[in-house]
């Protein structure tokens, strides 16, 4: 080997730089016509995967049981917090939802006594991030009736700190952080 | 050239060649597959649309169960015209009255939704349940980036409450106007616990029906105690 070496060999051989400056461009276009490269894909496809859970909650709010349909549950449940309400909507949310998917409930914009419903209460709420799917109805007496479904985020990130780190946007739709005084907290 | 280079670019050559081929193998069978699942954006653009439409429209079947139970609600207390006495075919009087109430009770409730400047023409059938179809007279147009979706956003709704029970009480206390009393204070009907109380020249009723969730239908009607609708002074 010369002073130059192997690197210094390559690089002062111009016919090999213009070969593999060429078979690159070439093998762009292979990878452009057979759709390895799309810079608009990822975008796109995971637009089309969130689309899992709007199946599950569309089924799930058209379902309806012997004492009434989801809307019917949530309403009778915000208006008594009866037992038999609770339970049976617990049902319907097993046996349609997702696995640990939590779901929080707000009236008119509040959150009503003991909001969170399904698997928030076996792995706690904290352990929830950003909302995955929002639906707000009106209820029979005019109410706005919200339902929040919330999925678990990375369980490193979703330690109960997390709301101070969170912008005020950030906040509102991260389960269990609220704002308080212009800082979000979860208390 | 020089000889070392000589012998380089050849086999560099082959082993850049060797790893873009290895390379297109991979990503060319994944991506032959997933180039069936790709949707370009105008297609997301629709999707979204249409899950939102679907929302709504579950929203509007829902202000339209409302409105039922609201009409049906105020339906008995109300009664038909003369402040609530009953004679003969007291369903198809109370049809029309009801028609009436779900109409601005309905229209209360879809203010509140996206579709509040649509109007509607409604059907209503009463065989055992009470069911009412409403069909949108004009479409809702929703637009997100390059797609459009149109919706006739109509409804259908089964309430199940025979209206058929107007009659039934008809048939059965009319009898009583004709003897110009109650016969019983407390009665049963298919269940319900019917009241009767007297005044000078009316029987007054009242039946608490069966609890449909949101409401509980009361019913109140007045017999005349003369007889005279039934031919008899």
């Amino acid at each position: 080997m010369s002073k130059r070496g192997f690197i210094g060999s390559v690089l002062v051989a111009p016919w090999f730089i213009i070969l593999f400056v060429f078979m690159l461009v070439i093998f762009f276009f292979i990878f452009v016509v057979i759709g390895v490269i799309n810079p608009g894909r990822q975008e796109i496809m995971s637009e089309i995967e969130n689309y899992g859970l709007s199946f599950s909650i569309l089924s799930f709010f058209r379902m309806s049981s012997n004492l009434g349909t989801v809307e019917d549950l949530f309403y009778y449940y915000s208006k008594n917090f009866e037992e038999g309400n609770l339970n049976e909507l617990k049902q319907l949310m097993k046996q349609l939802l997702p696995m640990n998917t939590c779901v929080e409930v707000l009236v008119n914009g509040e959150k009503i006594w003991g909001s969170y419903f399904n698997d928030c209460e076996l792995h706690g709420v904290h352990n929830f991030g950003l909302r995955e799917e929002s639906y707000t109805f009106i209820d029979f007496d005019f109410r706005k009736i919200t339902v929040n479904f919330y999925q678990p985020y990375d369980f490193l990130i979703s330690v109960q700190g997390i709301c101070k780190f969170l912008d005020k946007n950030q906040c509102l739709n991260w389960l269990g952080c609220n704002m308080k005084d212009g800082e979000c907290t979860n208390e | 050239m020089n000889k070392r280079g000589f012998v380089f670019i050849p086999l560099l050559t082959i082993l850049s060649l060797f790893i873009f081929g290895y390379a297109l193998l991979l990503f060319a069978t994944e991506a032959r597959e997933k180039s069936t699942k790709t949707l370009g954006a105008l297609q997301v653009d629709s999707l979204n649309l249409i899950w939102d439409s679907e929302y709504k429209l579950l929203n509007l079947d829902n202000v339209a169960r409302y409105a039922g139970f609201r009409a049906l609600g105020s339906l008995g207390e109300v009664g038909v015209e003369n402040g609530g006495v009953w004679d003969e075919n007291p369903k198809q009087r109370l049809l029309i009255l009801f028609e009436k109430i779900y109409d601005e009770k309905f229209k209360s409730y879809l203010q509140k939704t996206d579709f509040k400047d649509i109007s509607y023409t409604y059907f209503f059938n009463i065989s055992n349940k009470l069911i009412i179809e409403g069909y949108a007279k004009s479409d809702f147009v929703s637009v997100s980036g390059l797609a459009e979706y149109t919706i006739k956003p109509s409804f259908r709704v089964v309430l199940d409450y025979d209206l058929g029970i107007y009659d039934r009480l008809y048939e059965k206390y009319s009898s009583w106007g004709k003897e110009k009393k109650c016969v019983k204070q407390e009665d049963i009907l298919e269940g319900f616990s019917v009241s009767c109380t007297e005044d000078k020249d009316f029987l007054n009723f009242k039946v608490i029906t069966k609890n449909l969730g949101y409401v509980q239908p009361v019913i109140l009607f007045k017999i005349r105690k003369s007889g005279e609708l039934f031919g008899n002074s």
